[in-house]
């Protein structure tokens, strides 16, 4: 199998998912923006910083960053932010493999594969569900699933 | 007859240890006591006894239920057992599922010739065994008995390794930790506080306190004048604890290790040993995860070598025997592993960290033996009336400290991967030891190749490598080549950096605009 990208609607799902994240936070500096002391500009400050880099930097360099392929003997994810890694499961060792998705994934049609090894666990996120529920099926020792 | 028809009580013994399960129920006593107080009738809580008498019943009899309810019956196919007083369950472990099966006899049961019996797979709980349960000494024999009929065995009954007294001496010297001692102390006085009298654990850190304030004053004259100056009593104290810890820990552990005899059967590895508790183990071959050659510093420099082991069903609990050959030579533990496990061979280093990664291996240690030192020195200079605390305290985390900087400088000179067969040998440090760990490839879980923004110049890498056990363990390999690395692990895919992403908004927009404005800016 040559290499695949998740869907790039999964970096919308974190988007949103950080921007629900950031209500609170927002309302906090809302609140107190009668009486702006330096901890106010701080916490502000602070807050869309991060948030800035999360949605500008963060998330698209690991959206570009995640690929992954199967080979003849290991499922292979391309992953990392800060670090370039590769992750290589020998298709051995997997026990089982489930399709997970959240309501926000459900929207736009998405799913996450995690795969369980004895010892480890690895996670892909941001497939489409059609695909998810194929490579379930391709993964599962006994090759058998719903899809 | 079939097997549920056969299938037999554990001993009545059980019933005791059944008791913890239900003690939740004691919380309504509780209650009732606490009401009791709250409106002031010691009558009342009298009257209401009854109550606590039945919850105390209602413990007994549900504690005998389940020993009642629990039945198993072993033969040549494997273990079967019903369990469950609400919940009824009836399993069955075919003997290739079962991994481990372990035999231990306490010191406190052997008067009753009562044993335990633990049973583990590759499923459940990594934490704990899959069944545990006590029977007779004799139905315990049988069971081992059947399990080694069960799976092939060679006649004459395998090779047997049965290690001196001073190879298990010197195990237990080496690996005893000071504060696990300090924990088993302190827990034995504070119980023995309780059981005997709270006089006698008074009397006990009467001592202690007596003994460090003599090792403060009489340092000089004990150690013949090569300590010159007097100790503080606080740090005084602080070594004795950590003294007496150490060889509490080092008692503890050759007790548990005494006797130690290993035995190759065909499939089977069987281990036993103990002094308080025996112990006996039996092992699947193809269940061991892998063997890690483990050494310290010290057992570097005096060329000594001890062979542990990795596997379902071995060393979940403390006292479990995880050593198959205690330190002895190169020669002779490398000969012992290759008559008792064949399969866990050693290769040479095929990958190994450039000489530029010294920096990389020596950056956390270095920090210590600097500003440790540096405070020391600051700290005695300023603070003049601190000088002889801050110089011994100083001292006693330098120690440390550049024991780990010399550790790391061992693992630079040989860490590194390589594979012969179908068995990778990986070569790493871990905290304080240097680990030599030869791993099955199909007990590969996980392999993670990971590079630093600093790596990729060289194109160097760190491999993290899971290994498929009941619990997670991770061998961490720095600073190798990442494409031999993922050429060795079969990582390799048609991946190249620059077309692995998809452009993203600002990316689109910036090439958006390059092809429309800059050629018309040209």
């Amino acid at each position: 199998m040559t290499l695949q990208k998740p869907d790039l609607r999964i970096l919308t799902v974190w988007r949103i998912r950080l921007l629900v994240t950031a209500v609170a936070p927002s309302a906090v500096t809302a609140y107190f923006s009668i009486n702006r002391t330096w901890a106010w500009w701080l916490f502000s400050a602070s807050w869309i910083a991060a948030f800035l880099y999360f949605y500008i930097g963060y998330y698209p360099i690991k959206y570009r960053k995640l690929s992954y392929s199967i080979n003849q003997t290991c499922l292979v994810v391309h992953c990392g932010v800060i670090y370039t890694r590769i992750k290589a499961m020998p298709l051995v060792s997997i026990q089982y493999v489930s399709v997970s998705s959240t309501p926000l994934q459900q929207l736009f049609g998405l799913c996450s594969l995690v795969v369980y090894a004895a010892g480890s666990t690895l996670r892909l996120p941001g497939l489409p569900l059609q695909d998810g529920i194929l490579l379930q099926g391709a993964l599962t020792p006994d090759g058998g699933s719903h899809g | 007859m079939d097997r549920r028809a056969r299938a037999v009580h554990a001993h009545p013994f059980s019933i005791l240890t059944y008791l913890y399960k239900f003690l939740f129920l004691l919380i309504f006593p509780l209650l009732r006591g606490f009401l009791s107080a709250l409106q002031g009738g010691l009558i009342r809580w009298v009257q209401g006894a009854w109550l606590d008498l039945l919850m105390v019943a209602l413990i007994l009899f549900l504690s005998y239920q389940k020993w009642n309810h629990f039945r198993y019956y072993f033969d040549i196919s494997g273990l079967y057992y019903t369990q469950g007083i609400f919940l009824r369950e009836q399993i069955w472990i075919p003997n290739t599922r079962i991994s481990a099966l372990s035999v231990l006899h306490p010191f406190w049961l052997r008067p009753f010739r009562i044993a335990q019996l633990r049973v583990d797979t590759v499923a459940r709980n990594p934490k704990k065994a899959d069944l545990t349960f006590y029977l007779r000494f004799d139905r315990a024999a049988q069971v081992l008995a059947l399990r080694q009929q069960s799976v092939p065995t060679e006649t004459g009954g395998g090779y047997a390794y049965r290690p001196g007294l001073q190879n298990v001496i010197f195990l237990s010297l080496f690996t005893s930790n000071s504060f696990i001692g300090i924990l088993i102390a302190s827990t034995f006085i504070s119980q023995a506080g309780q059981i005997l009298g709270q006089e006698l654990s008074d009397l006990l850190l009467s001592v202690f306190e007596a003994l460090a304030y003599r090792l403060a004053n009489d340092l000089p004259h004990l150690t013949v004048g090569l300590i010159a100056f007097h100790l503080p009593p606080i740090a005084a104290g602080a070594a004795l604890a950590l003294i007496g810890g150490w060889m509490v820990a080092f008692t503890m552990s050759l007790l548990q290790t005494h006797g130690l005899c290993t035995r190759r059967t065909a499939e089977l590895l069987h281990l036993q040993g103990g002094v308080l508790t025996k112990k006996f183990y039996q092992l699947q071959i193809k269940e061991i995860s892998f063997i890690d050659i483990r050494q310290s510093l010290l057992t570097r420099l005096f060329r000594l070598y001890s062979v542990f082991l990795d596997g379902i069903g071995v060393g979940k609990e403390q006292s479990d025997i995880a050593a198959v050959i205690p330190f002895s030579t190169r020669k002779h533990a490398m000969g012992q592993l290759d008559r008792l496990l064949p399969e866990f061979q050693p290769s040479p280093r095929a990958l190994k960290p450039n000489a530029g990664a010294i920096f990389k291996f020596l950056i956390e240690p270095l920090w210590p033996c600097i500003l440790i030192p540096l405070a020391s020195f600051l700290g005695t200079r300023y603070l003049p009336a601190w000088a002889a605390i801050l110089q011994f305290a100083g001292l006693m985390l330098s120690i440390p400290a550049y024991w780990f900087l010399g550790v790391r400088l061992m693992d630079f000179f040989s860490s590194g991967v390589s594979k012969s067969q179908d068995f990778f040998t990986l070569r790493y440090s871990s905290g304080y030891y240097l680990h030599t760990v030869v791993i099955p490839s199909d007990k590969i879980a996980l392999v993670n190749i990971r590079q630093s923004i600093l790596q990729r110049g060289d194109n160097r890498c760190d491999l993290v490598v899971s290994t498929r056990a009941e619990g997670q363990r991770k061998h961490h390999i720095r600073n190798i080549d990442w494409d031999a690395t993922t050429e060795l692990f079969g990582a390799l895919d048609c991946w190249t950096p620059k077309d692995a992403g998809i452009p993203n908004w600002y990316e689109r927009l910036f090439a958006l605009l390059k092809t429309r404005f800059l050629p018309f800016l040209k």
